[in-house]
């Protein structure tokens, strides 16, 4: 079996809506190219000796047995850690999927190169996008933004529906001038791809991973990071202000 | 009409409850039954049911009665009920367990007294103890005793748990139902005749409790002052009016209710337990309507109509169903305005009792699911049952029901599905335990617990022979428990025939039919059937594929195996760990899935083959209140890697950390199970973290709820098959419980954490620790996880 035919995982299960559309068997791949310090799965962030490896068979044959849950236009999730992390096997595995007819998604954080074809592949697809300003979006996350804006792009053109998701963080993107900056590159992505399935959310900083960081020994960092509703309500504000779907998925 | 106040009338509702927690004596179900002994011989002459009623007339006439000055309803069913349900009492302790088999130990149950003095309650237990029904109940316990010793099965006599028609007595008064009755003479029988008479004076007790309550609430009246007065009024008014006429306005509708629920729950004290109210909302709704109360009023009433339900320091009166919503056979909702109004006063109260049911389907209204969600996710507050009315019909269609009658159908106790006032379903009749049943079988008919020889009809063989015809000689033996079950239970309905019930049978079509709903040789009540509480199904499919996986790979271990299960797996634990390994129950594999639906499939129809006193079919029912750990208890270790006396599999769920993966791949190995043949109900139970609903308000997390939970499981458009149609869910986490445990004034000031048991819920810090440490247990985080 060839390092392409397997996937890493940390986690697997279901859950409605919060992760594609409908309900959804969800595999967490391990590894990640960021170091986002509010990551609500840190122990996803390497592979570690804890991971299941499963074939793409193997997966391909669960979701099959799962096809009842796949209720309300679900279906196969991979989510991670950084499913381009894993790019081979990833994208044996939507093909694979595709071709027994189940829905894919993807949630990434859309900063990898050459993962065009994932992007293209795959039904829908989920990525993040966690500050307009590169420099500041570099020093937190270590993430180069024009890959970013690349690869959102890409998908985007394809016609292909593309979730946009800015997690909300007080002191990181929450000000003002974030708000504006974020709605304005948004605006661009749709006047570039006419995309009529570009979609945008917001998600508020949480704190679920929190534990986790202490029972994996390592140090939680982010103090603060609740905003406030006026702080959401700006950015959709924005966001509306130029014609884009925001939903809450 | 004097007008309610909703804010008062609240503040009093709760010290109502506040008085009811405060007392811990019960005396009132001594003194009817002492009454009714003392009238015994004066009553001889008259046929059974006649002589019943007009005991029963002489104690309502005696009974003291009072009305609180927080009451706005007069009435109690206090004195029916005695401290006697046992997880609920401190007391309490697994291994003591005998069940409720012994009528005459209620008398263990009340404190001697300078009025109840040791010598007058020794006297009534052996008066009682005479009585045909203790005589003819005790030669059936008698004959079973090597059975039921180590709970091969258990059966009992069933009182209580039936849901009664109240409706036309609501809308019509009792006058009419005597009037209906005497009609009825006219071309009754000779048995139907006197049956009639006994219905005529078993209602005139109701009409003699209103009467007293009346006088009561006169005498308060002439020294009443300010709204007090006003509330006097309206009572005494009210209480002229009804139960013997029709109810108009609601209030009037909830005091006739009371009056009559007091009635039928003496009529069988002491313990009635489990008698359900039905579509409560579709009951009160007319009068709601027609009065034009507010939500808030309405609620205002209903909070008062709750604490009735509570009796005593610790909500002694069990497993009264309430239920809301549902459907009609066409589809159409049939939520109403009365279904909030008892959804708030619910909420507010936060009562033991009486439990609160829901019937949701697929055209269930979003906002039902947003008015959920404060249940849900308020620590320490009543979650509701949920059930699939659209599942109920297809179920209950197959099972002979008329479809017409399918939209009355609504909870006895916990979650048996019985149509209001037509189905006798005598539903707590038997308990079936197929992990003894395994035990035994692979045992040659020897207890592993306590050495002693209990029976099988399987002939001895060797280890590998045992093992590899497992299914053979497992079910053959379980048909034989199965016949020796059912002939005992038979045995017990008889028994409990002697005690004829003719006010309940006038709620329940003993007016149409003339019999009385007890009556053994005439059907009383438009169906009848048994019921069977089947358990241990996961545990013994468990089981079979672990032993098929000894078989395959080391088949030279068969007779370890049985040896192992004799000492449970002590010096063995590499082979349980072997035998653990083995695919379980509630994680998606079609091997054991299969094998689990299919041993359900030929329980239940093993079962449902079974005849009843009246040549009815028994109902198999696979739920286990609690009794998956009393009965667990005297099972021994078993092939699947469970050990001596631990606790069986909850209902039909996977027995406690066995089911890995999460709640998805749980829910898709329930749906495998044959549901259509579960006409006598089952349970199942969630433990949900509630860390998965990330809605910031709580409408929002009960329709995340829905689509999480309920959907995949109850409406899924995808399950080919008829889809679950029972639920109960504890949204906590064994933290939060644990919590609660270590510092009750911190997280309960109240004094009540309300959480479920199985069908019914309970104040958990009223709870015994065994069963407290049961709820922590079968949490079981890892079978219900959603991935976030």
């Amino acid at each position: 079996m060839e390092l392409s035919d397997n996937i890493f995982i940390f986690q697997k299960g279901f859950n409605y809506s919060q992760d594609g559309p409908g309900n959804r068997l969800v595999y967490h791949l391990c590894g990640c190219n960021l170091k986002c310090p509010w990551c609500s799965n840190p122990e996803g962030m390497t592979l570690t000796e804890k991971a299941e490896k499963l074939s793409v068979t193997d997966i391909v044959k669960e979701a099959l047995s799962c096809r009842m849950m796949f209720i309300d236009g679900g279906g196969v999730t991979l989510t991670g850690g950084e499913v381009t992390c894993q790019k081979p096997a990833v994208l044996n595995l939507i093909k694979a999927l595709k071709e027994n007819n189940l829905h894919t998604c993807i949630e990434t954080n859309a900063s990898i190169t050459d993962c065009e074809e994932i992007f293209s592949e795959v039904d829908y697809m989920i990525a993040d996008f966690k500050s307009p300003f590169p420099d500041k979006l570099k020093a937190v996350t270590g993430a180069d933004i024009n890959i970013i804006k690349n690869n959102l792009l890409y998908r985007a053109k394809t016609g292909k529906p593309l979730l946009i998701r800015i997690p909300l963080i007080n002191s990181f993107n929450a000000s003002p001038e974030d708000a504006v900056a974020f709605a304005d590159f948004f605006e661009f992505l749709q006047k570039e791809s006419n995309n009529d399935n570009l979609f945008f959310e917001i998600l508020t900083y949480h704190e679920y991973g929190k534990e986790k960081y202490e029972k994996l020994g390592k140090e939680y960092t982010v103090c603060d990071g609740f905003v406030t509703d006026n702080d959401v309500k700006a950015l959709a504000k924005e966001i509306k202000k130029r014609n884009l779907k925001l939903i809450n998925t | 009409m004097y007008k309610f106040n909703p804010q008062l009338t609240t503040e009093k509702a709760k010290l109502l409850f506040k008085e009811e927690r405060a007392i811990n004596h019960l005396e009132g179900w001594f003194i009817v039954k002492e009454k009714e002994q003392k009238a015994d011989e004066k009553y001889s002459d008259l046929a059974p049911t006649r002589r019943a009623a007009e005991k029963f007339r002489e104690a309502v006439k005696v009974l003291p009665l009072s009305i609180s000055d927080n009451a706005i309803f007069a009435g109690t069913q206090r004195d029916a009920f005695a401290r006697s349900y046992a997880l609920i009492n401190p007391s309490f302790r697994v291994e003591t367990f005998a069940g409720y088999c012994d009528p005459t130990a209620v008398y263990d149950d009340i404190t001697p007294t300078e009025e109840f003095t040791k010598e007058r309650i020794d006297a009534l237990r052996e008066l009682d103890k005479k009585t045909d029904y203790v005589k003819a109940l005790s030669r059936v316990y008698e004959k079973c005793e090597t059975l039921t010793g180590e709970v091969a099965f258990f059966i009992e006599q069933v009182t209580g748990h039936l849901i009664p028609d109240m409706r036309y007595a609501l809308k019509n008064g009792i006058k009419a139902m005597l009037n209906d009755i005497e009609e009825k003479q006219k071309t009754a029988n000779k048995d139907q005749y006197e049956n009639y008479e006994a219905m005529k004076v078993a209602l005139d007790c109701a009409l003699i409790l209103a009467k007293r309550y009346k006088e009561i609430a006169e005498e308060k009246l002439a020294v009443a002052e300010g709204n007090r007065k006003e509330e006097l009024k309206l009572l005494v008014d009210t209480l002229e009016k009804v139960p013997e006429n029709g109810a108009e306005t609601l209030y009037e509708a909830i005091q006739s209710f009371i009056i009559l629920w007091e009635t039928m729950c003496l009529e069988q004290a002491p313990n009635p337990f489990a008698f359900s109210v039905g579509n409560a909302d579709r009951i009160f709704e007319p009068y709601r309507a027609k009065d034009t109360l507010s939500r808030e009023e309405t609620a205002a009433l209903f909070k008062h109509f709750l604490v009735f339900f509570n009796v005593a320091d610790r909500s002694w009166a069990i497993s009264q169903n309430l239920i809301v919503s549902g459907r009609d056979k066409n589809g159409n909702d049939l939520t109403n305005p009365s279904t909030y109004a008892l959804l708030d006063a619910y909420y507010e109260m936060n009562l033991p009792q009486p439990i609160l049911s829901v019937k949701l389907h697929k055209n269930t209204p979003q906002k039902l699911y947003e008015e959920l969600g404060r249940f849900l996710f308020t620590p320490g507050c009543l979650t509701p049952s949920f059930f699939n009315d659209d599942s109920l019909y297809q179920v209950l269609s197959k099972a002979g029901i008329d479809i017409d009658d399918i939209e009355d159908t609504s909870i006895a106790g916990c979650q048996e599905p019985l149509i209001m006032g037509k189905d006798n379903g005598n539903t707590t009749n038997s308990w079936f335990n197929l992990g003894k049943v395994l035990e035994l079988t692979l045992n040659n008919g020897y207890s592993t617990i306590t050495g002693e020889k209990i029976g099988t009809v399987c002939e001895e063989t060797d280890a590998l022979s045992a093992l590899k015809n497992i299914r053979e000689r497992f079910y053959k033996n379980a048909q034989y428990f199965c016949d020796e079950m059912v002939k005992a239970a038979n045995g017990a309905s008889r028994a409990i025939s002697h005690l004829p019930v003719p006010f309940l049978s006038t709620v329940m079509g003993g007016i149409e039919s003339g019999y009385d709903t007890r009556d053994i040789n005439n059907q009383g009540t438009k169906y009848n059937g048994s019921g069977c509480l089947i358990h241990g199904t996961s545990v013994v499919a468990d089981s079979f594929i672990a032993i098929d996986k000894l078989i395959n790979e080391r088949p030279e271990d068969a007779q370890n195996l049985l040896d192992a299960l004799k000492c449970n797996f002590e010096g063995y634990e590499e082979l349980r760990e072997f035998l653990l390994s083995a695919p379980k129950f509630g994680n998606n594999i079609d091997v054991i899935d299969k094998e689990t639906a299919e041993l359900t499939s030929k329980i239940a129809d093993m079962v449902r083959a079974q005849k009843n006193y009246l040549g009815n079919n028994f109902r198999p029912d696979f739920s286990t209140p609690s009794t998956h750990l009393l009965y667990g208890y005297w099972v021994g270790a078993l092939p699947c890697g469970r050990k001596s006396r631990d606790m069986l599999n909850y209902g039909v769920d996977p027995l406690y950390g066995e089911a890995q993966n999460g709640l998805g791949f749980r829910t898709l190995s329930l749906m495998k199970l044959p549901f259509d043949k579960m006409c006598g109900g089952y349970a199942s139970h969630f433990g949900i973290d509630p860390k998965y609903f990330s809605s910031n308000n709580y409408e929002g997390k009960g329709v995340e709820f829905r689509d999480k939970v309920m959907k995949p499981l109850f409406f899924n458009e995808l399950n080919e098959n008829v889809s679950p149609f029972y639920l109960y869910v504890n949204v906590t986490t064994a933290e939060i419980l644990k919590k609660v445990l270590a510092e009750p004034k911190k997280y309960a000031p109240s004094g009540v954490y309300i959480m479920r048991i199985h069908g019914t819920f309970v104040n958990f810090l009223d709870l015994s620790p065994a069963i407290q440490q049961d709820i922590i247990r079968r949490l079981d985080p890892a079978s219900t996880a959603v991935t976030c």
